[in-house]
């Protein structure tokens, strides 16, 4: 639901994907219930180029491609590094 | 199985009916996260505890707004 995205259909799509943890339409995902109750999780778009990219689509794990919020971000990279789609990100520009 | 139960579910590969609504759940209920996940789950948990406090706050709010309107009006004598 980043840039552009379609907002119609979050609640009820499987997967919800974003680009920009800071963009209005994720942060109001952040901020509704179902995320606060555990039913719900964004993935960052790499995971869909990085499934593109590895043709054998069993070896990328959507758990590796998790945004959370910000303020969530500044502590997991505090803690254990980076994450994976940062990189993916940097190897795009 | 054995050699399953070794393995974080947030890093389990391959599993198509692992989504954007049971993601949680179901790392939440692994018992082998490894540091990643933990730290990851703690991290949003901190941050969701916030959040629901907010809508608690905003659904006491809507409440007392609606006893409000629903308080029948004493008619003065």
């Amino acid at each position: 639901v980043s840039e552009g995205g379609i907002i119609t259909d979050w609640t009820t799509a499987d997967y919800i994907f974003s680009k920009d943890a800071s963009h209005p339409d994720t942060h109001r995902l952040y901020e509704s219930l179902d995320y606060s109750k555990d039913r719900l999780t964004v993935f960052h778009v790499s995971y869909l180029s990085a499934c593109e990219k590895n043709r054998n689509k069993v070896a990328v794990s959507v758990g590796h491609f998790v945004l959370p919020p910000s303020s969530v971000q500044k502590e997991v990279k505090a803690a254990v590094g980076s994450f994976i789609w940062e990189k993916e990100d940097n190897q795009s520009t | 199985n054995k050699y399953k139960n070794f393995r974080c579910s947030g890093c389990v590969t391959g599993v198509r009916a692992l989504n954007s609504r049971n993601f949680s759940q179901i790392l939440r209920s692994c018992q082998y996260k490894c540091e990643r996940h933990m730290v990851l789950l703690e991290a949003e948990d901190r941050y969701k505890k916030g959040i629901r406090k907010l809508l608690e706050k905003k659904r006491n709010k809507l409440d007392s707004y609606r006893r409000i309107t629903l308080t029948p009006v004493k008619k003065s004598f």
